[in-house]
């Protein structure tokens, strides 16, 4: 046992606590011998190609039943092209030409022909095609396999109690594990949108991703501690690591009883005020906990994983599937899907997004939809669908103008129409909003506000903007500051506005999920507060302890300030007074 | 979409040229569509570009050929049902294979 008690630090993408024995999982091509053939084994070994890609075609359609049965269709679908890959001319061509030409083993023709193709292909000018390369090696390394007579990796015959490492997992590999014996999936790469922590979640199974080079403190047989939640992983844990990690865990399950007994309590101030407090979600899956956990509803759906998943662009019945059933699951309370917004720090390869110089100030959301009306239409017409069985409403993102927010109305409209005509369901009332996080759009709101039925403060983006910082440059982090007064004084305007018409306000970005910070929030006036759900026990413990008109006059004070550090003092300040234990641990 | 010829050369072999039209070109759903498509037939098919020519029915060599929008390219159909692959060819590049 080389490592005792080390702790790797990943991205937990799936919960849950387990402690079992590590199987690596090595996914790089086995050797493959070059072996002279005489003229009389030539046919023999042609047909022992084609067999190996009969037996490679056979697996890829039972996986791809298999996944469409556990995590649905849009998952399956990658294994179409797997399928187009097995059978591919070009390449089942020349194979077989060479095992008769240079009269050599079907292993090494193959694999040379890979190689050369994915010399070509990575060459190709296009991120999307070069991404295929990933398909392609995980097809290439099963025919091998099935010409050398192995079995396919198959992880449905794993020993109890363990832990799957790889480097990663390919789409084949994850949906052939077996969730009675598999306890977690560990991995060097992938995200929280990648395949393995998609089907993680959806198996419930613990996943850590994204390890890199420390994977290899890991062996064979060790025993792993895998923590899902907060994304560690310990190598043969010492006995007190257990002991810690399951109190940990213990406490955690405490809290969430905790948390649970207080979802029934309403977020009211001590003086009567109602707030509504809702979640960001980013993953239908995340439904259900929500709606069990904390029993609100969602002020912030993004759709983009929608968009991710596909191979092509999604179609309609999928995305009208998804946002149905997530309406469903979180009624009675109401759901914000927000269309698609992309750009800036998110890229779909396969809807060929520009290169762009200042991509923050690019093609982005609304801006790319109203320029693909053919993507903006289909999800405009599944939303409003869904809205037939729930409560549903509506919201673009990255308005900074009145015209754009015209041209998506008018959108919205033709959409609503053609539905109609056609006779299908959906509610043409249903309410529909926008993000504030363009200044342009904070300044206009009043402009803004008669043609919406609210506005949601995207403060992340409203932040970045205001003060032209991108909070991902680490030099210039400290100019992004949510208390600056100049970003109090917008969402004032804004909340001013949106009354003056009777609309309401709430607010989607990482400000409503700081205690310190809501008193500010609730004393704008904002009317619902969405965030990350874990967040929701502690600003809900906040709302309860203050008095709004003490907040309104933390407002007033805040506006006059003349710096975030100015502005962070006064909150801190309030907080000592209405709420002390909450100040601790508060970074900012 | 233009058609510049398409009469029968050496026999069966017809020839087509196209132009890759929707916004994004020919990457992998299109190019998915056109083999899906090329390989109802019977009839041979190539399809080049810059004087790269692939195998119509390979989603490899359609992929390969990198066509962006505005890309000209060449088809070929040789056998039975050539002709009827290659109208089929032209609809789906008229149609920008459904895209914009």
């Amino acid at each position: 046992m080389a490592c005792s008690g080390k702790r790797l630090k990943g991205a937990g993408v799936s919960a849950g606590l387990v402690t079992g024995k590590a199987v690596l999982v090595g996914r790089p091509l086995a050797a493959v011998q070059e072996v002279e053939i005489s003229p009389a084994q030539v046919e023999a070994e042609v047909a022992r190609f084609e067999r190996a890609l009969r037996a490679s075609r056979e697996q890829i359609a039972a996986l791809r039943a298999r996944v469409e049965e556990v995590v649905g269709k849009e998952n399956a679908a990658i294994f179409d092209s797997h399928l187009m890959l097995v059978d591919d001319p070009s390449v089942v061509n020349s194979v077989v030409q060479q095992i008769r030409q240079r009269r050599r083993n079907a292993e090494h023709v193959f694999q040379s022909v890979i190689s050369g193709y994915r010399a070509m292909l990575s060459k190709v000018d296009d991120s999307y095609i070069r991404e295929r390369l990933t398909d392609i090696e995980d097809v290439a390394g099963r025919v091998i396999r099935n010409l050398q007579g192995h079995a396919p990796i198959d992880l449905s015959h794993l020993a109890d109690h363990c832990v799957v490492v790889a480097h990663d997992l390919s789409p084949s590999d994850t949906a052939s594990i077996d969730r009675e014996h598999v306890l977690a999936f560990v991995t060097g790469i992938g995200s929280r949108t990648s395949h393995t922590a998609i089907m993680a979640r959806a198996m419930g199974i613990a996943a850590v991703v994204g390890l890199s080079d420390s994977l290899e403190d890991i062996g064979e047989g060790d025993t792993l501690l895998v923590d899902g939640s907060r994304g560690e992983v310990v190598v043969n844990p010492t006995p007190e690591q257990t002991v810690i990690y399951e109190a940990r865990t213990r406490e955690e399950r405490e809290w969430f009883s905790r948390v649970e007994a207080d979802a029934a309590l309403p977020a009211e101030t001590l003086d009567g005020f109602h707030v509504r407090l809702a979640a960001n979600i980013a993953m239908p899956e995340e439904v259900e906990s929500l709606r069990q956990r904390y029993g609100v509803g969602i002020g912030l759906f993004r759709t983009e994983f929608l968009f991710v998943r596909n191979d092509g662009l999604c179609e309609e019945e999928e995305h009208f599937r998804t946002y149905r059933k997530v309406a469903e699951d979180i009624h009675p309370n109401s759901v914000i899907l927000r269309t698609l917004d992309i750009g800036g720090d998110k890229f779909l390869s396969h809807l060929r997004m520009p290169v762009e110089l200042n991509p923050f100030l690019g093609m982005r959301a609304i801006r790319f939809c109203l320029r693909r009306m053919d993507v903006f239409r289909v999800q405009l017409r599944a939303i409003l669908r869904a809205s037939a069985f729930g409560k549903v409403r509506i919201m673009f993102p990255m308005i900074s103008t009145l015209e754009e927010l015209q041209q998506a109305l008018a959108a919205l409209d033709e959409v609503k129409s053609e539905l109609a005509a056609e006779g299908v369901p959906h509610n043409p009332h249903l309410d529909v909003g926008m993000m504030i996080e363009v200044p342009s759009a904070a300044m206009i709101a009043d402009k803004l506000a008669p043609h919406v039925d609210f506005f949601s403060l995207g403060t992340n983006d409203l932040v970045q903007y205001s003060l032209a910082v991108d909070r991902s440059n680490p030099d210039i982090a400290y100019l992004y500051q949510p208390s600056h007064p100049s970003i109090i004084r917008m969402m004032q305007h804004v909340v001013h506005a949106a009354y003056a018409h009777g609309k309401w306000v709430g607010i989607c970005g990482e400000m409503a999920s700081e205690p310190l910070l809501a008193p500010l929030v609730l004393g704008l006036g904002i009317h619902e507060l969405s965030m990350s759900p874990v967040a929701i026990p502690a600003v809900k413990q906040l709302v309860r302890r203050v008095r709004m008109h003490e907040a309104e006059a933390l407002v007033d004070q805040a506006v006059r300030c003349g710096s975030a550090e100015e502005v962070l003092g006064l909150c801190r300040e309030f907080l000592r007074r209405v709420a002390p234990e909450m100040l601790t641990g508060e970074g900012s | 979409m233009s058609t510049a010829s398409q009469e029968p050369i050496e026999g069966h072999v017809l020839s087509l040229d196209v132009v890759v039209e929707n916004s994004l070109g020919l990457h992998a759903r299109p190019a998915a569509l056109l083999v899906r498509t090329a390989s109802q037939f019977s009839c041979d098919l190539t399809i080049g570009r810059d004087g790269h020519v692939g195998d119509g029915k390979s989603i490899i060599a359609v992929l390969m050929l990198g066509a962006g929008p505005g890309s000209r390219l060449n088809l070929t159909a040789r056998g039975e049902d050539a002709r009827e692959a290659l109208a089929a060819m032209a609809a789906l590049f008229r149609s920008r294979f459904g895209e914009e």
